[in-house]
């Protein structure tokens, strides 16, 4: 019998993220060709998602958060739908946190976080004491969540990574309080730079936000424990993978895992389980060993959630016949 | 760091001590020699010229002097940052602006503003603004490209954050792009100031009534080094002390950012 991939969810027009059959890549001069970089993207998000981003360095999280975004246009899909168009230029449906901060230099970090509030405040608002003030005590119970109330009148060329990476947080999450803005926030490896104790509260802190807007959220990390302690959803996104066609279309990454988590946030106790270690083992075993490459029939078993499928042509699979069915 | 200083001094000590002592031997040789005047002679032509107004025309020499120069020098230097200041955020910012004006601006950058002096004389006539335009020209041009650059390398990290906290192209020009470039600007008028001050001197030797240039080229008919050679080093004060103001305005505190970044 032939293999048969998992198949599609039903698509209702209301998920945050509908892609299929994506492909990107970059041209690479040494190579004097396109190189691909996402191979066969497929997903679907619903609203409210928690989702956590992994996979090995150089997979191309970064680029899907760019696709995700609107800095660049997808080269080939049959879908890509991000909150119901094809995304073209960024706006403010669409938040990002950068992995480099993305700071206005010349603005205080006060001034910074209330950037989002500049822009898209009305001239009403703009002019309104009352809205004024409530913005600006907004920033600062942002700045108190932040621990940053000592730097509100710092530049960021004064701060440290982490702070820096606070104020940007900072910066994008406020506008949802404010404006029910963003839909979709994309965060690239947003708390790399923080110190455990900070790294902890703004896990909570995160997850409180989460609960309360239920907004989608899409986060990439390099922490398999985090991305497993806040997502209600870890994607693995690896370049670790063979199929049965030439070499050169086995370029670039694609969704090999796919696991659903609790649909709801814990308490930080959980990292003690062994539930918990043993699921961020079986990830890093199965999504980040170059050596282990999976065969793309044999993804069912790890594409697990409701929301996951392949679309696979005979042509990929000719050779092996499915083992999981 | 007094010991630092002392060393500093000691080259210009020589330089100086040297030269009083040729002046001095060429006097002993001509009591008329005019080549190397002495210190004496020297301040007794500046204290004239300061003090004493001009016979036929009952004017301040020195200070008419002073105030046409910088007079064509600030108004060259303004419009040179203006237009660079605008044009240049604009071809930095959007590719249309960047295609239409990036092949002129760097065509214009390679012409030579002191061989179309005599283009730009007969075009505009002798008056102040083609010495204004000169100063405009010469700096304007390649300052344009140098902000167009910086503009054009903003981390587009800073672009897209900006957009998706729902800024406007327009607002991310006026809020994000353009108070950077600011500081920038002042950093790159520094930088001009050493040409600026050399298409004053030289539109004032060719065609002016009154201006530091002119008065050079006046004297040097009567071989007056006692007076040129003061006003040479008047001229590099007043250089140095417009380059110290424009330091000084970076140091305000709405620039404090700006000392902090060390790219």
């Amino acid at each position: 019998m032939d293999f048969i991939p998992r198949p599609k969810p039903a698509i209702t027009g209301k998920e945050s993220l509908h892609v299929e059959d994506a492909y990107h890549g970059y041209f690479d001069s040494a190579m004097g060709r396109t190189r691909t970089v996402l191979n066969d993207i497929d997903l679907v998000v619903s609203r409210g998602e928690f989702v956590s981003l992994v996979g090995p360095s150089g997979c191309g999280k970064s680029t899907l958060l760019k696709l995700f975004t609107g800095q660049e246009i997808v080269q080939r899909a049959t879908h890509f739908e991000v909150l119901g168009r094809l995304p073209s230029f960024p706006d403010r449906t669409r938040g990002v946190v950068f992995q480099n901060y993305g700071l206005a230099p010349h603005l205080t970090v006060l001034r910074n976080i209330l950037l989002g509030l500049e822009f898209q405040s009305g001239l009403f608002q703009r002019f309104s004491r009352e809205w004024r003030k409530k913005a600006r005590e907004m920033a600062r119970q942002y700045l108190d969540d932040m621990r940053l109330s000592d730097a509100s009148n710092k530049y960021p060329p004064e701060l440290s990574g982490g702070m820096r990476q606070r104020v940007a947080i900072a910066q994008t999450l406020i506008t949802i309080d404010l404006f029910g803005m963003p839909d979709l926030i994309c965060m690239d490896e947003s708390y790399g730079a923080l110190d455990a104790s900070t790294r902890e509260d703004l896990q909570i802190f995160i997850l409180k936000l989460w609960e309360k807007y239920k907004k989608t959220i899409i986060f990439v990390t390099h922490n398999l424990e985090e991305a497993v302690f806040l997502g209600t959803r870890v994607i693995v996104l690896s370049q670790f993978w063979t199929s049965d066609l030439p070499a050169e279309q086995q370029e670039g990454s694609r969704v090999i895992m796919d696991v659903p988590l609790e649909p709801h946030a814990m308490s930080t106790e959980v990292k003690q389980t062994e539930a918990f270690k043993d699921l961020t083992k079986y990830i890093l075993d199965r999504g980040f060993n170059p050596k282990h490459r999976l065969h793309v029939a044999a993804f069912n078993a790890d594409l697990r959630h409701p929301n996951a499928f392949s679309t696979l042509t005979k042509e990929q699979c000719a050779a092996q016949p499915d083992s999981e069915s | 760091m007094v010991f630092g200083r002392v060393l500093g001094v000691l080259p210009i000590a020589l330089l100086v001590g040297l030269y009083i002592v040729a002046s001095q031997a060429r006097h002993k040789v001509n009591p008329d020699d005019k080549l190397m005047p002495s210190l004496h002679q020297m301040y007794g032509q500046m204290t004239t010229i300061i003090t004493v107004p001009d016979k036929r025309s009952g004017k301040n020499l020195f200070w008419g002097d002073t105030k046409a120069s910088l007079k064509r020098l600030g108004l060259g230097i303004g419009i040179a940052a203006a237009a660079s200041y605008f044009i240049g955020i604009f071809m930095g910012m959007f590719p249309g602006f960047r295609a239409l004006l990036g092949p002129m601006v760097t065509g214009l950058s390679n012409v030579n503003p002191l061989a179309l002096l005599v283009i730009v004389l007969v075009a505009l006539g002798v008056g102040e603004s083609s010495k204004i335009f000169l100063i405009a020209f010469g700096i304007g041009i390649p300052m344009m490209r140098t902000i167009a650059g910086m503009a054009e390398r903003m981390p587009d990290e800073l672009t897209v954050k900006a957009l998706t906290l729902g800024a406007s192209q327009f607002q991310v020009m006026y809020k994000i792009v353009a108070p950077q470039m600011l500081p920038r600007l002042i950093d790159l008028i520094r930088v001009s100031l050493g040409a600026a001050w050399i298409f004053v001197i030289a539109a004032e030797a060719v065609a002016a009534t009154e201006g530091l240039g002119y008065r050079i080229y006046l004297q040097q008919r009567y071989m007056n080094m006692a007076l040129i050679i003061p006003y040479v080093i008047y001229i590099s004060l007043l250089a140095y002390a417009s380059d110290l103001a424009l330091q000084g305005i970076l140091k305000f505190p709405c620039f404090r950012w700006y000392q902090k970044c060390e790219d």
